[in-house]
């Protein structure tokens, strides 16, 4: 019998060898080689996906922000994905890419507070390099971050002094690797607080029937400091802390949970699935936790104190029940088989936040085009197609990421039809802006990389102000040490 | 006589076998192979032995140029129609291995990669899933349609590829 694996071997064996092809491609390989051209075009392929995941996930592990997280996680997430390529991708033109993207959105109610978050990317096929300034209420902060493919550098330097400095590239991208996979199961840790609460989200504008969105909620006695919190679904962080009313507000009551949330910290986080089950964990990182916890379920309240403890909660979707996994079963959670729903979800590509749905519309114009919500609009000088859209169905997910508990939501996405080079979208309620994205695209000239990849001339393309720490002297003395050839 | 030269001599053959048996088109395979050996020769000077053997290195060039030529030809994989033709049934050896690269070449190029990632690479369904973007179950069912329809048009073809 002659297994698959002999057959292919036969057939493989089979196949006539193409002697005119050889012979040419060998006159062409050794009589006149091909001048180097654009080295982007044969690096991309093998470098470009590492280096952005790279830098995505420096950014993801790296940063407290929560929106650098998010973005993080999208490129991440979609790096490889048509997602990715419609929104991060850099195209395969063998052209050097300046992307801007600027995420803005306020926080509170009475008395809401900017946060911005602008990320410059240049990516030359063989390099890319972050500048990424953030700022929330009198804070700003950034961080900057280079990997270098040819010299096997990663560089960064940051406003807190311990970001500071180049290693190799390769090092780095192993101990990466080493590092997710010690974090690649549900493993918990002894100081980790895992709490949890599901309700389940009426429904979400950009269904198309397949899709659903959920509501994490919970409630902590104390006010739970932002970038404290994250979720895991399956395998990999899904999303980071996006709950809001954790920097010290009382939470505001609303229809679902008034009767029993009156002094809690309210955090809600929303995410979409379209998979079967879902596994997730809240993750406090924070040392020591020691705050009673409570979950509900949409069914019956149904809240449990739980006392500085780690469980993992199942979200049977079929019947909506959120049941808890007893210490037993959560051994065998943990090791979960990859192909599990839980590690499913991931492969998905969960869109998780508001912000994600809106990626998700942008990256289904088809969606758009109900010609009664199109109209052009010029921004920058560049002409765009508006498409406004009410947001009634998204009202929960955008009330609790907002702390606007009722209002007229809207969104508006912004697209360049023509050469996709700038797009955006922006969140209203009651007419007042409450998030927007832009991402802008330009392609430069080779004269500017000079000065975009070389750490000894490492200049930051973003204002600096006083309040930070850093000192670039320091990143060029790694650098030069890490450049200069043993003997 | 170069070490690439020699390299090229060595594994032309192979190159071309391994890029054919996947793609089942001369013209397509042609374009490739050039492209691979060119994109060898040029970043030759990147190739590190103590990371792989030569073949290793130039297979994974091939690897990432299907992947790619893939990747331009149908963004999307698309997993609809299992189209075979149907090949009367043989014990003979020969026939058998007819009968295979019939099958082979009938698979749409999806199912045709996803088959020798099973087959040929040994690769499990978690770590197919995780090559195309799917959830190692769709995989499963994939090759669950596959295995039907070879046990009805191919039943002299065993899905197990252990000997």
């Amino acid at each position: 019998m002659n297994s698959f694996k002999n057959l292919f071997k036969l057939a493989q064996e089979s196949i006539p060898i193409d002697s005119v092809l050889k012979f040419k491609l060998a006159k062409q390989c050794f009589k006149n080689p091909p001048q180097k051209k654009s080295l982007w075009r044969h690096y991309k392929v093998f470098f470009a996906a590492p280096v952005l995941a790279t830098l995505a996930l420096t950014a993801f592990w790296i940063l407290p922000s929560s929106s650098q997280r998010v973005i993080a996680h999208a490129l991440d997430n979609t790096f490889n994905s048509a997602l990715f390529e419609s929104h991060f991708g850099f195209p395969g033109d063998s052209q050097f890419h300046h992307r801007t993207i600027e995420h803005k959105f306020y926080h509170g109610k009475e008395n809401p507070v900017e946060f911005s978050q602008v990320i410059d990317l240049w990516f030359d096929g063989e390099s890319l390099r972050e500048d990424n300034v953030r700022g929330f209420g009198g804070m700003r902060e950034f961080l900057s971050i280079m990997a270098d493919i040819p010299n096997d550098m990663f560089c960064r330097v940051g406003s807190e002094y311990r970001y500071n400095g180049c290693e190799s590239l390769s090092k780095y991208h192993s101990t990466l690797q080493a590092n997710q996979k010690n974090d690649s199961s549900f493993a918990i840790q002894d100081e980790e607080v895992l709490l949890v609460d599901l309700d389940q989200v009426i429904a979400q504008p950009h269904s198309n029937g397949e899709k659903n969105a959920y509501l994490l909620h919970f409630y902590t006695n104390e006010p739970l400091p932002l970038s404290q919190a994250y979720v895991k679904i399956g395998d990999d962080l899904a999303y980071v802390n996006r709950a809001r009313s954790v920097s010290g507000d009382v939470v505001i009551t609303d229809q679902y949970f008034n009767q029993f949330q009156e002094g809690l910290y309210h955090h809600s986080l929303p995410f979409f699935q379209r998979m079967d089950d879902i596994y997730f964990q809240l993750i406090i990182t924070e040392k020591p936790f020691t705050d009673e916890l409570l979950m509900s379920a949409e069914d019956g309240f149904n809240y449990f104190g739980i006392q500085n403890k780690s469980m993992l909660y199942h979200l049977n979707v079929t019947t909506n029940q959120i049941e808890p996994i007893d210490p037993q079963e959560l051994q065998t959670a943990m090791s979960l088989p990859a192909n599990h729903a839980a590690s499913q979800a991931i492969k998905e590509k969960l869109l998780t936040t508001t912000l994600n749905s809106a990626f998700y519309l942008m990256s289904n114009p088809e969606l758009l085009s109900h010609p009664k919500n199109r109209v052009l609009v010029e921004k920058n000088g560049i002409m765009l197609t508006k498409y406004s859209y009410s947001l009634e169905h998204s009202d929960k997910i955008l009330s609790h990421i907002h702390d606007y508990p009722e209002g007229d939501y809207s969104i508006d996405i912004y697209l360049n039809s023509q050469s996709q080079h700038f797009k955006g979208y922006a969140i209203y309620v009651d007419g007042v802006p409450l998030e927007s994205l832009w991402i802008e695209d330009n392609i430069l000239n080779d004269a500017e990389k000079d000065t975009i990849f070389n750490p000894e001339r490492w200049e930051l393309k973003v204002k600096t102000n006083e309040a930070m720490i850093y000192d670039i002297n320091d990143v060029k003395k790694i650098y030069e040490q890490l450049m200069t050839p043993l003997d | 006589m170069s070490d690439f030269e020699k390299h090229y001599s060595e594994l032309f053959d192979y190159v071309y076998r391994y890029v054919f048996i996947r793609l089942q088109n001369k013209a397509i395979t042609e374009d490739l192979v050039s492209s691979i050996f060119l994109s060898a020769l040029e970043k030759q000077h990147q190739y590190d032995a103590q990371r792989g053997s030569w073949r290793q290195w130039i297979t994974g060039i091939a690897r990432n140029a299907i992947f790619t030529h893939w990747k331009k030809q149908k963004p999307q994989m698309q997993f609809n129609e299992l189209m075979f033709e149907t090949v009367p049934a043989s014990s003979d050896v020969s026939d058998t291995l007819w009968q295979f690269q019939t099958m082979l070449k009938s698979l749409s190029d999806e199912f045709r990669l996803l088959f020798i990632m099973r087959y040929e690479e040994d690769l499990t369904y978690e770590q197919i899933a995780a090559e195309i973007g799917k959830k190692p179950a769709a995989v499963r069912k994939i090759f669950s349609r596959l295995h039907q329809e070879l046990r009805v048009k191919f039943p002299h073809l065993k899905t197990n590829h252990h000997s």
